[in-house]
């Protein structure tokens, strides 16, 4: 199972996905637009989360860019 | 000299005239019996001819040896009738000895003379019932044999046409119910070689055919595998009827529905239904289009552990759920709602007292719904290990 992270604020979001759709296009949905996201395996997030607010991440090499929910819906719409 | 009788005849009992008669009447027996052997030898020569040349004899007999015969049966005809003017011209001068003499002889000889002609007739009837060969391999003759002992195919008629065999095929017996060991004939492609195959292998090839082509029964039992579905491209669909434009109307079961068609599960895993084209088609599509999108309807829900490692548990019309921090979570719409007008419902599991916890909705748009857990009294966030959030709207 993966997990995908990016930088949000001072911290790190994490998105736990589900559904038939691609970990990467959920990434890039559901990302906010032009931040950049890592797709980490679960094992990779602690499951202490006793310091949640403390977790940080390295975004130097992200996986992609996210283009938010709105854009992605309107790129499948306009597909079909 | 003996005479027919047996009695013996003395030349010196009869005087010159008599004896004169008697030598005449020799001469014409003679002559007689000269031309029975003719007779006899005619039949013999006869017969062999029918037996070597059949028809070709009969013809010969007809033609050259039946007026010989008739001359020597009016030769014999004449000297009867010689025989009774001398026998008339006697009798008038008193000698009737002769009669014991000349009767015997002339009865001898008519009766030589009527068994030839009855041999004659025999021979000609039996004769007629026979063949020329000169009929042979002719029209309306006979078929003769080759070295082999066989009859020609020169003269035979035309065995194979397809009129004969038609005809042939025409008159078999009708089968209704064939067995799987019964025959069927046909030709063999590029010529004209005939072959047969049996029912039954007929049948496995037809079943190899259709399976290749519809679907592998090996494990059917009644109801289509939906495995084993037609696939076209991506999309695994079931042709239905087809429309009056053409186009094939479908139950697809994965994409988006093509115009006439219905996807059990369209983009987002939600029931969609194609365009009609049939007027009266279109309350259908609405009807289910209404109730699909029913406000009564929950258009989202997760239920998700919001400790440890967060996982969602179960969801409907959910992409992922973000974690913001503790007791912090967005939830990421699979397909938007109409609008941001919607109603929400949270419930958390993790104390049995119901004024330990509060939830709020921390903002919302189409796409998403950002929640919080925390204690009712304070101010901070705390994760649950049971946070449940349905969505109903447009």
């Amino acid at each position: 199972m993966h997990r995908i992270i990016y930088p949000q604020g001072d911290g790190v979001a994490v998105i736990i996905p589900v559904g038939p759709l691609p970990v990467t296009e959920i990434a890039r949905k559901d990302v906010p637009t032009g931040v950049p996201y890592r797709i980490v395996d679960v094992s990779d997030i602690p499951a202490d989360r006793a310091e949640r607010d403390l977790w940080s991440a390295d975004f130097g090499e992200p996986d992609g860019y996210g283009v938010g929910a709105e854009a992605w819906f309107a790129e499948q719409e306009a597909e079909q | 000299m003996n005479s027919q009788n047996g009695a013996k005849v003395d030349y010196q009992d009869f005087d010159e005239r008599t004896v004169d008669f008697i030598k005449k009447l020799k001469r014409v027996f003679a002559d007689i019996n000269i031309r029975i052997a003719a007779v006899e030898a005619i039949k013999t020569m006869a017969d062999d001819f029918e037996r070597r040349y059949g028809q070709v004899a009969l013809d010969r007999i007809d033609a050259g040896i039946a007026p010989v015969l008739a001359a020597a049966i009016e030769a014999l005809d004449q000297t009867r009738a010689d025989l009774a003017a001398l026998d008339a011209a006697y009798r008038e001068n008193g000698i009737e000895r002769v009669d014991a003499i000349i009767n015997p002889l002339i009865a001898a000889a008519q009766a030589a003379l009527i068994a030839a002609d009855q041999k004659v007739a025999e021979l000609e009837a039996f004769l007629a019932t026979k063949q020329s060969v000169a009929e042979k391999g002719q029209a309306n003759g006979y078929a003769g044999l080759d070295a082999a002992g066989k009859v020609p195919t020169a003269q035979l008629p035309a065995l194979t046409t397809t009129a004969t065999v038609g005809a042939a095929l025409a008159g078999a017996n009708q089968e209704a119910t064939p067995a799987d060991g019964d025959r069927l004939a046909g030709i063999k492609a590029g010529g004209s070689t005939a072959f047969w195959v049996t029912l039954g292998n007929l049948k496995a090839l037809l079943k190899a055919y259709f399976d290749a082509y519809v679907l592998d029964r090996s494990n059917h039992t009644g109801k289509m595998p939906v495995s084993e579905l037609a696939v076209s491209g991506s999309a695994r669909f079931v042709i239905g009827r087809t429309a009056t434009n053409g186009n094939a109307g479908q139950v697809l079961l994965s994409a988006d529905p093509l115009a006439n068609s219905v996807a059990l599960r369209g983009a987002g895993g939600i029931l969609k239904v194609g365009a009609p084209e049939e007027d009266d088609d279109a309350a259908t599509r609405k009807y289910v289009d209404d109730n699909a999108s029913s406000p009564g309807v929950a258009k989202a829900w997760v239920n998700f552990n919001g400790t440890n490692t967060v996982a969602i548990r179960d969801s409907f019309n959910v992409s992922s759920i973000t974690d913001n921090g503790v007791g912090d979570y967005t939830i990421n719409f699979a397909a938007p709602l109409g609008n941001a007008k919607y109603a929400c419902a949270m419930s958390t599991e993790g104390s049995t007292n119901p004024s330990t916890y509060g939830t709020a909705v921390v903002s919302r748009t189409a796409s998403a719904l950002r929640v919080k857990t925390g204690y009712a009294y304070t101010s901070g966030n705390v994760d649950m290990a049971e946070f449940s959030v349905i969505v109903f709207g447009a």
